[in-house]
């Protein structure tokens, strides 16, 4: 079955990367990426809309049958990837994000989007590739003969081997060692201990908009979603549940010591996807919708903090977070919103991610109630580095250069991420139902064969 | 009539905190009456709504009363409900924090007039009284811990309130590391009470006229481990040795907001919550002989500690320690309602303290004018107690504030950050190889021209 809606979305958005690539102006590109988007968005609300409130699901196309969007949670993925994307455009500083990157920004989106179309194994490993090597294009034009694209190539083409191989594997039905394959694909891009180099390196030296869309949809865990669900092979299970709290704890005790702010949110990352994959391999449903919550916390919060730091650095210029920048009483806004979204992405209570978390950790004890409890000093250290952040950034000094707080544009953006991760925050029952209801149908799904 | 009564001394400061928080993200610049008017009238209205709670239970001859908000979100057999308690000890907190903040806000608005933190002072103030709110009205740990974080949270922004000055900045980061190391140990045993218990909801064990408590697991083994959970937590809220160093650099803050924190309210949540535990240290005697211990020995330090200290927020920052320590024993021994009791005066007594602290000198001046000498030194008499000898260590000792700070700051966070700085080093020069990025591997950054 294909579904519909994200296929329209990925074609427009692919279309729209082609059309912003033909545009010189930087700051006229960025004009148009954000209408393609905005209208983009606006596209997915109704088609979530319709499929949520009306009968239209399935349609008949040129004899084929057709989904409108897919079932269960990925049918609010386009909206959020949408809403991501958003946030990564219309607030990527014009030096820093020519048109060509905002071009390839479109590109990674519309190539996000794809993953959704249809659960072929041959297409999402297609789009692993091909989502790897535009990033990889990019990054040998920004690199500056610094030579990030190397370290991310070095990774990243076992990644895309081993992925395909797995998917391969799998369609002939050789799963076990077809979802070996695929994990350690999986675990690279997922920037996993001890699989990890490339990531904060990346996040440190890449454009951040291009970071945001690589990052943030995590197509990995919509790969885990269609190829392994019901879970994995038991004797894989307590590994990888191990890698991904080691990654969560290694990554947050990292992210204290940086002395860069965008290091130290490279490693927060990591450590928050980390969570997601531990969660993702708990077998009780409970944990399971706290992995589901906090992939879309992360999607969200994640972009809006990793803007929001490039509107920092394209105001200040460096990031060092040993010296105080203190600017706060001239971009009250923007540091409010950095606090804001670093505070969701630690589960602070009133927004999203404490909802996400705490079902993370209450479903997580039963089945591993020491890796449960490791994961609370996990989100412990995450704290200290947000806060590390804050007060490096935005306190502790007198200098005012005249620095301007956040635009209408970037309000607007960062207003709206900021009001889904608070509002879902305080009134959590209808996202913590789909979740459940998606977690409740992969726990149900056999066990993949062995 | 009570159903809404509870509920609203939850929802008044919520509906304050709310309106604050859309003029700042909008920067909308009400004046300063108008933002006095909000908090203060909020809490306000919350002292009178305790006094027509407390009113209408003696009325009814009830003890104590639960509302129940519904559930905030449930999935599985997991279910996190919104239920409020009301009994003597949560209406006497909610009283004592509604006229603190009510006070503070009022007496603020001439101490921080034309300041121009002024309304990120009142909102993180109304922040502070609504979570204070929630901890004292939660009917279970989950709830407990929403409104713990919160009042966390707004404790590190107040003492970082003087943002431009490093110092504030440094004493807010320390509070909010002790405070996030601390919590662990809340959210910890919120969990282990779930997985032992089946929730972590509280109950009114005994009597009718007893307060409400949290359920105790069937064996002493996960109670003594909750026990020491919640001590843990308790002691990072209150100052409690040895992480009661971050106290007195909290002073850092604007004066109202140090008086109602770490005089009055902030400082007895860790108090508070031992309350309500109080079933595990009749229980436990591994747990209870913590709490005593503990708080013995925090009363010692911060006696000798605080004698020597030079300025008057020092000083009361300590003798407030000493005090909540002697609150512990009292807890840990068993006596609840004297330790009830001892939380009220001494929040009264420190709050006023530590706000009349700026005119200090004045009122000493004054009085030796009136005296016609200088005032006599004060607290002769310990000095009999210790043998000459070991003064002039104990001295040192005091000075030193009991090695603590050194020895964390030297051994614990300092090893600790040495040897993960270590293998990030480790990781920067496999990465710099990989990429073959020289300047990396020497150790020298170049830094990428980024334009702005």
């Amino acid at each position: 079955m294909i579904a519909i809606a994200p296929l329209a979305l990925a074609l427009l958005f692919a279309i729209a990367s082609l059309l912003v690539r033909r545009i010189k102006d930087p700051r006229k590109a960025r004009r148009h990426a954000t209408f393609w988007v905005v209208g983009g968005f606006l596209l997915g609300a109704v088609a979530a809309a319709v499929d949520t409130f009306t009968t239209v699901h399935d349609i008949e196309l040129f004899g084929t049958g057709m989904h409108l969007l897919p079932d269960g949670l990925l049918k609010l993925f386009p909206v959020v990837t949408c809403l991501v994307s958003w946030v990564a455009i219309a607030m990527s500083p014009a030096g820093s994000h020519p048109a060509r990157t905002q071009a390839r920004i479109l590109s990674l989106l519309a190539q996000s989007l794809g993953f959704l179309v249809t659960p072929e194994p041959i297409l999402i490993a297609g789009l692993w590739a091909t989502s790897a090597l535009t990033t990889w294009l990019e990054l040998r034009q920004v690199a500056n003969g610094l030579r990030v694209d190397r370290l991310f190539a070095i990774y990243h083409l076992p990644s895309v081997i081993l992925f395909s191989l797995g998917a391969f594997l799998i369609t002939r039905d050789i799963s076990y060692y077809g979802v070996i394959s695929l994990l350690i694909g999986i675990a690279i891009r997922q920037a996993s201990l001890p699989v990890h180099s490339w990531f904060p390196a990346f996040v440190d030296r890449a454009p951040l908009g291009l970071v945001v869309l690589f990052v943030s949809p995590q197509v990995e865990v919509i790969a885990q979603l269609e190829f392994l669900s019901g879970g994995l092979p038991a004797d894989l299970v307590g590994i990888v549940a191990t890698l991904g709290v080691v990654t969560a704890i290694g990554a947050a005790v990292l992210g204290v010591a940086q002395q860069n702010a965008r290091r130290a949110a490279a490693y927060l990352i990591m450590s928050q996807m980390g969570l997601v994959a531990f969660g993702l391999e708990n077998h009780t449903s409970l944990a399971l919708t706290g992995a589901l919550l906090t992939w879309q916390v992360l999607s969200l919060a994640t972009a809006g903090y990793t803007m929001a730091l490039a509107a920092l650095e394209s105001r200040h210029g460096s990031l060092d977070l040993r010296v105080p920048h203190g600017n706060f009483e001239n971009t009250p806004r923007l540091a409010i919103a950095f606090l804001i979204l670093g505070l969701s992405m630690i589960g602070f209570p009133t927004t999203l991610g404490f909802v996400a978390e705490d079902l993370l950790v209450q479903g997580s004890v039963n089945e591993f109630p020491s890796l449960g409890l490791c994961l609370i000093i996990a989100t412990a250290f995450n704290g200290l580095t947000v806060m590390r952040s804050f007060f490096s950034l935005f306190c502790g000094a007198r200098r005012h250069m005249g620095e301007s707080d956040l635009t209408r544009r970037e309000t607007l953006a960062l207003s709206l991420v900021i009001a889904t991760l608070i509002l879902g925050g305080m009134i959590p029952g209808p996202v913590v139902a789909i979740d459940a209801e998606e977690a409740h149908t992969e726990t149900a799904l056999p066990l993949p064969h062995r | 009539m009570i159903e809404w009564m509870i509920p609203c001394l939850l929802f008044v400061p919520a509906l304050a905190v709310a309106s604050l928080v859309t003029c700042v993200w909008l920067k909308l610049r009400p004046g300063e009456s108008t933002i006095n008017r909000i908090v203060a009238g909020a809490f306000g209205t919350n002292a009178v709504l305790c006094l027509g709670t407390g009113i209408w239970l003696l009325a009814h001859h009830r003890f104590s009363y639960e509302v129940s908000l519904g559930t905030f979100f449930e999935a599985e057999h997991y279910t996190f409900e919104w239920t409020l308690v009301v009994d003597g000890l949560s209406l006497t907190f909610v009283t004592l924090t509604s006229f603190l903040v009510g006070l503070i806000g009022v007496f603020s608005r001439r101490y921080l007039h034309r300041e121009t933190g002024y309304l990120r002072f009142y909102f993180l103030l109304c922040l502070f009284g609504a979570g204070t709110t929630l901890v004292a009205l939660a009917g279970s740990l989950d709830l407990i811990f929403f409104g713990w974080e919160i009042v966390g949270f707004t404790s590190t922004l107040l003492i970082a309130f003087f943002h431009e000055r490093k110092k504030p900045i440094e004493h807010g980061l320390r509070a909010f590391i002790t405070y996030r190391m601390c919590d662990m140990g809340l959210l910890s045993a919120a969990v282990w009470m779930h997985h032992t218990v089946g929730s972590s909801e509280m109950i009114q064990l005994g009597s009718d006229t007893s307060w409400y408590a949290f359920n105790l697991p069937t064996d002493l083994t996960n109670t003594t481990i909750i026990g020491f959970l919640l001590l843990w937590a308790a002691m990072g809220k209150s100052a409690q040795v040895p992480f009661g160093g971050w106290l007195p650099r909290a002073m850092e803050g604007p004066t109202p907001s140090s008086a109602i924190f770490y005089g009055a309210i902030s400082v007895h949540l860790g108090p508070y919550l031992l309350l309500r535990a109080s079933p595990f240290w009749n229980t436990s005697i591994a747990a209870s002989a913590a709490v005593v211990s503990i708080g013995i020995l925090t009363a010692l330090h911060a006696t000798f500690v605080g004698r020597v200290q030079t300025d008057i927020k020092s000083t009361l920052a300590y003798a407030s320690m000493a005090q909540v320590g002697i609150i512990f024993a009292e807890i840990g021994l068993g006596f609840s309602t004297l330790a009830l009791l001892h939380i009220v005066s001494h929040a009264i007594v420190r709050s006023l303290q530590i706000l009349r602290s700026p005119g200090l000198l004045a009122d000493y001046g004054k009085l030796e004018r009136v005296m016609k000498q200088q005032l006599p030194r004060t607290g002769g008499h310990l000095e009999f107690l210790v043998p000459a000898s070991i003064r002039p260590w104990l001295y040192r000792h005091a000075l030193e504030r009991g090695y603590f700070d050194s020895i964390l700051r030297d051994y614990v966070v300092g090893g600790f950050l040495s040897f993960v700085r270590k293998i990030d080093a480790v990781d920067r020069r496999w990465a710099a190889w990989a990429s073959g990025d020289d300047s990396e591997r020497k150790g020298t950054r170049v830094k990428v021209a980024r334009e702005k």
